[in-house]
């Protein structure tokens, strides 16, 4: 028999990544910044 | 990358960890440049090279999936672990390669640079999709997820390969063929790996040159492992990771910002997509402690 997913196990799989590559643009923009340079146009330049 | 991704879900779907994606990356490309080189001499009919091309696909899942079978072999045989023998035969890989279009390799065509002679069918009608800067690699790439979906979600052979994984005394004792099937699973993971260099090497090179990969074989476990082996996952995260490399070639070329960046956020990437496992396995335990406590249905 099939197991059946709950709503709460679906996002929890679905968003964690999602996430976790948010959380990692976010601390890429701040090694930007930390490293004076203009982080819009850097963002822009990787096409994100 | 979606290939080498591929190459390494396969693999752990059956339970076996293959790192090796870069060196069979290696030797798809050599047999598709091989079949690109000396084919149209052996009297092979060159239709907008289309014949060629559907040789050197076939030529270079072959070479990469044999490639693969040898760890898979080393395992199966010998109880060899399958990390160290992948990572290994990388090496060997790639310097089978350097080897080969060498000085002294079987294939150097003598300019003075490391490097075999130039492909003598132009794939820019056969690889190129019609007004458009995009190969056939995206077409096949789609393709090879929807196999590996209906593989392993739809197929005998593929639920047999995922209960191996699982639990491999479980599927012995259920009579499923554990030997077999993950010398299969490395065969097909080192065939997508071997894909995934034929499509830089005759979309993006003439010749076969040394270290034609740029880690395509590594970035294809972040990959994997981001999409979570699922493969609209791993589509999506492809998309991510492409999007990121070719943005830090741009960054790179306008020496504005160091391009290295770029592999700081895919780093950050694959610490933080292990770390949210972690999350859901807090989540799971949580559930089942909250079941274990709650009353029983009558």
């Amino acid at each position: 028999m099939k197991k059946k997913l709950s709503t709460g196990d679906v996002l929890i799989k679905v968003l964690t990544p999602i996430v976790a590559v948010g959380v990692a643009l976010i601390l890429g923009m701040i090694l930007i910044a930390l490293l004076g340079k203009d982080v819009g146009l850097a963002m822009g330049e990787l096409h994100l | 990358m979606t290939f080498t991704a591929l190459a390494f879900a396969i693999a752990s779907r059956c339970g076996l960890v293959n790192i090796g994606a870069e060196g069979q990356f290696y030797l798809g490309g050599i047999a598709a440049g091989l079949v690109a080189i000396y084919a149209p001499g052996l009297g092979i009919p060159v239709i907008g090279g289309a014949v060629v091309l559907v040789l050197a696909i076939i030529a270079g899942f072959i070479a990469g999936g044999l490639w693969g079978l040898i760890a898979g072999w080393l395992k199966v045989s010998f109880g060899a672990n399958e990390v160290i023998t992948t990572v290994m035969l990388n090496y060997i890989a790639s310097f089978l390669n350097k080897y080969l279009i060498g000085y002294d390799g079987p294939f150097y065509d003598g300019s003075g640079n490391p490097q075999s002679e130039a492909f003598k069918v132009s794939f820019e009608r056969g690889f190129f999709i019609q007004n458009s800067d995009m190969t056939i690699t995206i077409v096949l790439a789609i393709l090879a997820l929807v196999f590996y979906f209906i593989f392993f979600f739809k197929m005998k052979k593929g639920y047999e390969m995922r209960v191996v994984g699982l639990n491999s005394t479980a599927a012995e004792y259920a009579g499923i063929k554990v030997k077999s099937n993950a010398l299969l699973a490395m065969f097909m993971a080192g065939g997508f790996g071997g894909l995934a260099g034929v499509s830089e090497l005759l979309s993006a090179q003439s010749r076969i040159l040394p270290d034609f990969s740029s880690g395509y074989g590594f970035d294809g476990v972040a990959v994997a492992l981001l999409g979570q082996l699922h493969p609209l996952g791993m589509g999506l995260s492809a998309i991510l990771f492409a999007v990121l490399k070719s943005g830090g070639l741009a960054m790179g070329n306008k020496g504005t910002i160091s391009p290295y960046i770029v592999n700081a956020i895919q780093a950050f990437v694959i610490i933080l997509v292990v770390a949210s496992v972690f999350v859901q396995d807090e989540y799971n335990r949580r559930k089942l402690i909250r079941q274990a406590k709650a009353p029983k249905e009558e």
